[in-house]
């Protein structure tokens, strides 16, 4: 045993100088090897990533510079798509839109799933599972099938909410074909798709609080209100930035949904930048302008969550 | 730097190792290639069916011919066509959409055949009127409604009045024979408790655009709709015919003659607003027959063109259906052009007709249809042989579609004057035409 201890010794000394000598000749047979071990790893995501999503950003971005109708030779304009962009209405419309429905994707579901989160937090209700699946749901059915069930829903001829109102001796709006009311309506649809999601991640992150916290606060008097402001609140602030981020994305690239009901109207009260995107290349054949749109809706997309992540680190302290 | 310019270099490698390792897999074998005819086609429904039994019949006649058929989506097809057509495997045959969009673009890049020379041999210049053909001709120049050829329409659409032939007796009212008896019979069905027309504009609105073209086509010229569907002759939509033909339209939504709840409808749902006993009537095209039919007995439903005013004949929206045409590229432009002419067979017409479709040409007296079927061919018949039948005014323009559609519903909510309507359209239609020049 002794022996075996004395043997022993020299050898996690001797280990490191073998493998570094070890390394050393690797290295110099093939030095970049080392470094780029990494890549090799990544490779087949890497082609594949390439070949089917950077590829097409980087033609993207030039045709925006182009008048192009897809098939016939490009004709390059600069900067020309763009500036148009900013004379629009319609694309000025389009963007006042996906703004306005920022409210009814993230602030209003946020505000939803908080308010629920808080009712929920200190006590498990039986069945919790199935109504945190159920609430998800919205987010797991097509788009299609979302838009569809909805025109129906809220039809006013034969869908069930005119049946309601018409029960209670009331008369139905054209929800959809309103035009006061198909923004709002668009717009609580989806609430109704993006609430169920921020609520999931917020009982996630209350079950990792530590339930002690919970017990200090009370027995330091706090009641429910101010244990959720200063327990629940900063527990669960990385999944606030999370689904802030996710939910604006939404937002701003909002197609299916518009495209299944409305078509942008009636008018255009209803008309965003990625429908405005698909009629311009696909409809009209101008992809070059379509493609100015969608580079120009990329750069709103990362700005806008980057500026997120970004005031949520200033207020909200580090991840 | 020089270590990641190596292994920059080895992806690379990697890269086009793989990429052309996958190529040999992409080419087609050519076995028997003088024989085969590619076809792409974007018909659905049971009439998409006929085109399984059509295709085999034709390979039945030529033994040897084998066609290789891909069904679209009209959609599908538009976003497809374009970009296969300049590949070496191109369809022989495709559908190829009207307009400067599609076939126009096609025609840009020299992708279409000019058809005028088998046009001649079988008689398609014959068999079809010119204001027909008209629509599937370019110039070199890509000028649109004149010059070369490129494309045959097997089916036929006309835009007219579907009717309640029971509703219609129960209140005691008759087929119009005057526009001024049309807008009477709307007010006495509405007075009635009875929904006059059947309507739904949420969604593409088409439904209530078509209301607008239908008056539109009574009251405009034929040369004035033919250079603004063409774009010749600098001719404006903002003209008093347009404004009156806008104004009666959105007078009709204030009367409430439309569905109730219209806006709110989905454009796609409109026949569920007129069947079974939901309005009167529906302004519709033909393709709504067979759900209609299907709906009731024969002979439940008719259908008439809107009369002129004063009871003058003048124009109906129709039009061919989307026509076939050949790819530059085929190695078999004569055997597609026998297709393409065996598809307009008198054999084929009757076909198309005994399910419930609107051929092209005339059928065989003998073939047994449903009267709502009789009723449009009649129409179109009549149409034609004035040189009546007029055009969807979305084609002048590619904005125009969305634009008329988001128009319509403004004008109906009484949001926006005829005269704004018109102008609003004319501004989109004068920047499409300064842009093209």
């Amino acid at each position: 045993m002794a022996r075996e201890i004395e043997q022993s010794r020299p050898i996690p000394v001797a280990q490191p100088a073998h493998r570094a000598r070890g390394q050393r000749r690797l290295r110099a047979g093939l030095p970049w090897l080392h470094w780029s071990t990494g890549y090799f790893y990544l490779l087949p995501a890497l082609i594949v990533y390439g070949v089917f999503a950077l590829l097409p950003m980087a033609d993207t971005l030039r045709a925006s510079f182009t008048q192009w109708d897809g098939l016939n030779p490009p004709v390059y304009v600069g900067l020309d798509n763009y500036a148009s962009m900013l004379q629009d209405p319609a694309f000025l419309t389009a963007l006042a839109h996906n703004l306005y429905f920022i409210i009814f994707s993230s602030v209003l579901p946020i505000l939803i799933a908080l308010v629920v989160t808080s009712l929920l937090t200190r006590r498990r209700l039986p069945g919790m599972t199935f109504f945190q699946t159920a609430l998800f749901l919205p987010q797991i059915i097509p788009i299609t099938v979302v838009g569809v069930v909805w025109t129906w829903i809220l039809n006013p001829a034969f869908g069930p909410v005119a049946e309601i109102l018409r029960a209670f001796g009331l008369s139905s709006r054209p929800w959809l074909g309103d035009f006061d009311l198909a923004r709002p309506v668009i717009g609580l649809i989806v609430t109704w798709m993006t609430y169920g999601l921020c609520l999931v991640l917020f009982l996630a992150g209350v079950q990792r609080i530590d339930t002690d916290l919970f017990d200090a606060a009370e027995i330091d008097g706090a009641n429910e209100f101010r244990q959720f402001m200063v327990v629940t609140l900063p527990g669960i602030r990385n999944e606030l930035g999370v689904a802030l981020v996710i939910t604006m994305i939404e937002a701003l690239r909002l197609f299916g949904l518009i495209f299944v009901t409305t078509q942008g109207g009636p008018g255009k009260e209803t008309y965003v930048i990625a429908f405005q995107l698909y009629q311009v290349a696909f409809i009209e054949t101008q992809v070059g302008y379509g493609a100015a749109i969608a580079v120009v809706l990329t750069l709103l997309i990362v700005g806008l969550s980057s500026s997120v992540l970004w005031l949520h680190r200033r207020v909200m302290g580090d991840w | 730097m020089k270590r990641f310019s190596r292994s920059m270099l080895l992806f690379m490698l990697i890269a086009v190792m793989a990429c052309t390792a996958a190529l040999p897999n992409l080419k087609i074998s050519a076995v028997q290639e003088s024989q085969k005819l590619v076809v792409w086609d974007q018909e659905t429904g049971p009439y998409g069916d006929l085109f399984d039994t059509i295709n085999a019949n034709f390979e039945k006649a030529h033994p040897g011919v084998k066609i290789e058929r891909s069904r679209y989506t009209l959609d599908d097809l538009m976003n497809t066509l374009p970009l296969a057509m300049t590949q070496p495997d191109a369809p022989d045959v495709a559908q190829v959409n009207q307009g400067q969009t599609s076939m126009g673009r096609l025609v840009k890049a020299g992708l279409l055949l000019p058809l005028d020379d088998y046009a001649k041999k079988y008689g398609w210049d014959k068999l079809f009127s010119e204001g027909l053909l008209a629509r599937n001709r370019f110039t070199d120049q890509v000028e649109f409604g004149t010059g070369h050829l490129f494309g045959v329409s097997v089916s036929a659409e006309i835009v007219g009045v579907y009717w309640n032939k029971k509703i219609f007796k129960d209140n005691g009212v008759e087929v119009p024979k005057t526009f001024e008896d049309f807008e009477s019979l709307l007010k006495t069905l509405k007075d009635k408790g009875v929904v006059p027309l059947a309507m739904a504009t949420s969604g593409n609105a088409i439904p209530g655009f078509h209301v607008f073209s239908t008056i539109q086509h009574l009251k405009v010229t034929r040369q004035w709709m033919d250079d603004f569907i063409f774009g010749r002759n600098n001719v404006s939509f903002d003209i008093p015919e347009n404004q009156e033909a806008a104004a009666i339209a959105q007078n009709w939504a204030k009367a409430g003659y439309y569905t109730p709840g219209y806006e709110g409808i989905n454009s796609d749902d409109l026949p569920k607003t007129f069947v079974p006993d939901k309005a009167a009537m529906m302004l519709s095209g033909n393709w709504y027959a067979a759900q209609v039919i299907e709906a009731g007995k024969p002979g439940d439903y008719g259908f008439f063109a809107v009369p002129g005013f004063g009871g003058k004949p003048g124009m109906t929206i129709g039009g061919p259906g989307i026509p076939f045409g050949i790819s530059k590229s085929s190695k078999n432009p004569d055997l597609a052009a026998e297709y393409i002419n065996y598809l307009v067979s008198q054999e084929v017409a009757d076909q198309i007709a005994s399910i419930g479709q609107l051929p092209a040409r005339a059928i065989s007296k003998d073939v047994k249809i449903d009267p709502l079927l009789k009723d449009m061919i009649d129409v179109y018949n009549d149409a034609n042989a004035r040189n009546a039948v007029g055009h969807y005014i979305d084609w002048a323009a590619p904005k125009l579609f969305e634009e008329l559609g988001a128009g319509t519903q403004e004008l109906f909510a009484q949001r926006i004057t005829p005269k704004e309507f018109t102008a609003r359209m004319q501004k989109v239609y004068a920047d499409y035409l300064a842009s093209r020049k």
